[in-house]
């Protein structure tokens, strides 16, 4: 006969957490020397970067110039008109991440930015009288987006023409109508700048995207006039860096549309620059996921009597650009940060404007300066959306399989 | 290739400028002074927290807007890096180019710029560690140095230590605040610039009484506006604004008793402050130009004063910027 031994609960020592700091950091005399010395040394060094920055470090400059690293010159009277792009563009977000709920990326990505809106929101509350309603304003546009896209899922289906629209309105909001003064006066693009910058020369992938596909496609074209057109334009753009196109664009672009460059603002130049770059390279990650669809598929489909336009489109491409989009994403992560190259050509994006701050008299008053203080915190903004966007581009490498098939 | 685009480009613009109308007349029918400045450059040109240009060069600008255009407001500040500020000129993107700017021979001639008076006389100097037993240049031998490059700074460097057979290794740096932090970092033993850039990083450093200036002094900088060559009357125009500055600090005029000084029987101030108006005229001004850049603005040492003197952090003495009359170099022509 067998007698049934009531399950016993794992030794002491092995389950649990104390198991697991067992297991993996005290296991041998040696484990245990590392473990202590390792942990001594993190816990100075997060102490003495803790202590600094609540004790010495003078956080007053940053604190002074926050309009600077939002939007640079753009006039304070006006501020409105950015706020109310974000709070249209977080509600098109919420829009996205409330009707796809049940989708880990979006809802992760739309609480992470609420997030970091109603942090923002709550400084603003406390501390600026003249920002506490369009920062509010932004916040419930969020939430309200998200509250409609959970409503209605078939909204989604209108997103494009949404995010067009936004696109357009969004421009001329920024840009103004009327010259002269009052509310919907022209700001000129010199003064726009901070953060705002930064965004708006990220958004630089989303047409660099279209422009990629094509010069991929192109590249395989049979037509030797489009492929060389296409090789050419790829492998000369991909062959120098990105800061001697932005000079390129910055004087020659003027020459060749044979205008005043006045006309063509700095931003223009560098967005149009850096957006031709980015289809470069876009080109080259769509080529490799185009390569890995397999002959086969193309055969197939050819066999059911596609043609060429309908194969590419329907069978071919879904397929590519499913494999590269992670790819993609740390294409985007890149030219997040890459963007920090404008100042280059005068522009002051959100990296240059520590610099303009870490150079204004009042900052060499500060003992010592502040550039530790300033690039720190501008460390600090840069880690938290690049992080963001990683861990969303590894989400998504585990939805979509990529690796595993 | 880009050299040649560029001769072209001044090629256009030269042509433009003989058939069409002048800079002066371009600049009053747009209502606004477009000027290329430095936003980095603590005490010359940079940003204060409301988004406002301020700094010695930039008040330059509103003295010229205040004489061409009776506004010193009426200027759209174009902040330039170093590498691009001598193509914004050609190009036309800005009006005249005030960003502590070197005149040379080259500057002159191949880039195609024409310098008025200097409005700072800057030398470039060394600024090391007190500790580092620096004293000479020679004593730079095996050592490192933190330079700019695209700048004068960096060929001046290697011509002088070069003549001197000092063997040192340059450490060349894309713009002045990574330069600092690399240098503050002990990356270097020396750092050289433009003694006045020297004068007003000093006291960003970590411990700011561990460093000093050095006393050689090894080239001639004189920084001064500059406009594109080929437009003669817009040149006298920026060159005459600024000899005014200087030779209201030679009179003693300033913002506050230029209203007096109208009464002057001192037939120089008479004509430069347009109560006789033909010679300010001339320019193709008006007759209050000249009163109303120092009204709006005031006068070399008030401008100064404001930005560099003894008032401010940086402190740095006059010497050749003082007047003639006070040992120094600035000397305007008779207003005649």
């Amino acid at each position: 006969m067998f007698e049934v031994i009531p399950p016993r609960p794992a030794p002491a020592g092995v389950a649990g957490i104390g198991g697991w700091i067992r297991r993996n950091l005290f296991s041998s005399p040696a484990n245990t020397l590392l473990t202590v010395v390792t942990g001594l040394f993190v816990g100075y060094v997060v102490i003495a970067v803790v202590a600094w920055a609540l004790f010495d470090a003078s956080w007053g400059q940053v604190w002074a110039n926050q309009r600077l690293f939002a939007v640079y010159r753009y006039p304070a009277d006006l501020l409105w008109r950015p706020m109310a792009v974000l709070a249209a563009m977080m509600a098109l977000i919420g829009v996205m991440g409330g009707a796809g709920r049940s989708n880990e990326i979006l809802r992760g990505l739309f609480w992470s930015l609420v997030g970091f809106v109603a942090v923002v929101t709550v400084i603003a509350i406390l501390f600026w009288p003249s920002a506490r309603v369009l920062w509010t304003g932004v916040l419930a546009a969020s939430v309200v987006g998200y509250a409609l896209g959970a409503a209605r899922p078939a909204l989604v289906r209108a997103l494009p023409w949404a995010w067009a629209a936004w696109l357009f309105l969004g421009f001329f909001l920024l840009y103004g109508v009327t010259p002269g003064s009052g509310l919907l006066r022209i700001v000129p693009a010199r003064d726009w700048g901070g953060f705002m910058l930064t965004l708006i020369l990220f958004t630089g992938i989303v047409p660099s995207f279209p422009l990629g596909v094509a010069l991929a496609l192109g590249r395989r074209s049979k037509l030797p006039a489009i492929k060389y057109t296409c090789i050419a334009f790829i492998e000369i753009v991909r062959g120098a860096p990105l800061i001697m196109w932005l000079f390129v664009a910055s004087l020659l672009l003027p020459l060749f549309l044979n205008t005043d460059p006045n006309n063509l603002p700095a931003i223009l130049r560098a967005y149009v620059a850096i957006t031709l770059f980015s289809a470069a390279y876009m080109a080259e990650n769509v080529r490799g996921g185009l390569q890995s669809v397999p002959r086969g598929q193309t055969e197939a489909a050819r066999a059911l009597g596609l043609g060429g336009w309908l194969t590419t489109s329907l069978i071919v491409l879904p397929q590519a650009l499913r494999a590269v989009i992670p790819a993609i994403v740390g294409q985007a992560i890149g030219l997040f940060k890459d963007t920090s190259l404008v100042f280059i050509v005068g522009l002051a994006d959100f990296f240059r404007v520590t610099e303009i701050v870490a150079n204004q008299p009042a900052s060499l008053r500060v003992t010592g300066g502040v550039k530790l203080e300033l690039y720190l915190f501008v460390a600090l903004i840069y880690f938290f959306f690049a992080y963001r966007m990683s861990i969303a581009s590894r989400q998504l490498e585990k939805q979509l399989g990529v690796g595993t098939r | 290739m880009r050299k040649t685009l560029l001769v072209l480009a001044v090629l256009v613009l030269i042509v433009g400028t003989a058939f069409g109308q002048g800079k002066l007349q371009e600049v009053q029918a747009r209502g606004e002074l477009r000027c290329g400045v430095n936003q980095t450059l603590p005490g010359f040109g940079s940003v204060d927290a409301a988004g406002e240009f301020e700094g010695f060069d930039v008040d330059f600008c509103r003295s010229l807007a205040a004489a061409v255009l009776g506004d010193a407001n009426a200027v759209t500040f174009r902040a330039l890096s170093a590498q691009e500020r001598f193509t914004a000129v050609q190009s036309g993107e800005v009006d005249v180019l005030i960003r502590n700017t070197t005149f040379t021979l080259s500057r002159d001639t191949t880039v195609g710029l024409n310098f008025t008076a200097p409005t700072f006389y800057d030398g470039q100097g060394f600024m090391v560690r007190t500790d580092s037993g620096i004293n000479t240049l020679a004593d730079f031998e095996g050592r490192s140095i933190c330079v700019q490059s695209g700048t004068t700074t960096e060929l001046n460097l290697a011509d002088v230590l070069g003549a001197l057979d000092v063997q040192f290794t340059p450490v060349i740096f894309e713009s002045a605040p990574q330069l600092v932090s690399a240098y503050d970092d002990g990356q270097c033993d020396g750092w050289t610039t433009d003694k006045s850039g020297l004068a007003s990083f000093l006291p960003t450093l970590g411990v700011p009484s561990d460093h000093r200036i050095m006393d050689a002094t090894i080239s001639k900088e004189p920084l001064g506006p500059a406009v594109l060559h080929g437009d003669d009357q817009w040149y006298d125009v920026v060159k005459w604004v600024v000899y005014a500055t200087f030779a209201a600090e030679e009179y003693g005029i300033t913002s506050d008793n230029i209203d007096e000084a109208l009464e002057s029987p001192n037939p120089q101030v008479r004509r430069m402050l347009g109560v006789d108006p033909d010679q300010v005229q001339g320019l193709g001004l008006s007759a209050d130009a000249m009163y109303q850049a120092i009204l709006q603005v005031g006068n070399y040492a008030e401008i100064y004063d404001r930005h560099l003197g003894p008032d401010t952090q940086f402190d740095i003495p006059r010497g050749l910027n003082a007047p003639y009359t006070g040992g120094g170099l600035l000397y305007s022509p008779p207003f005649n």
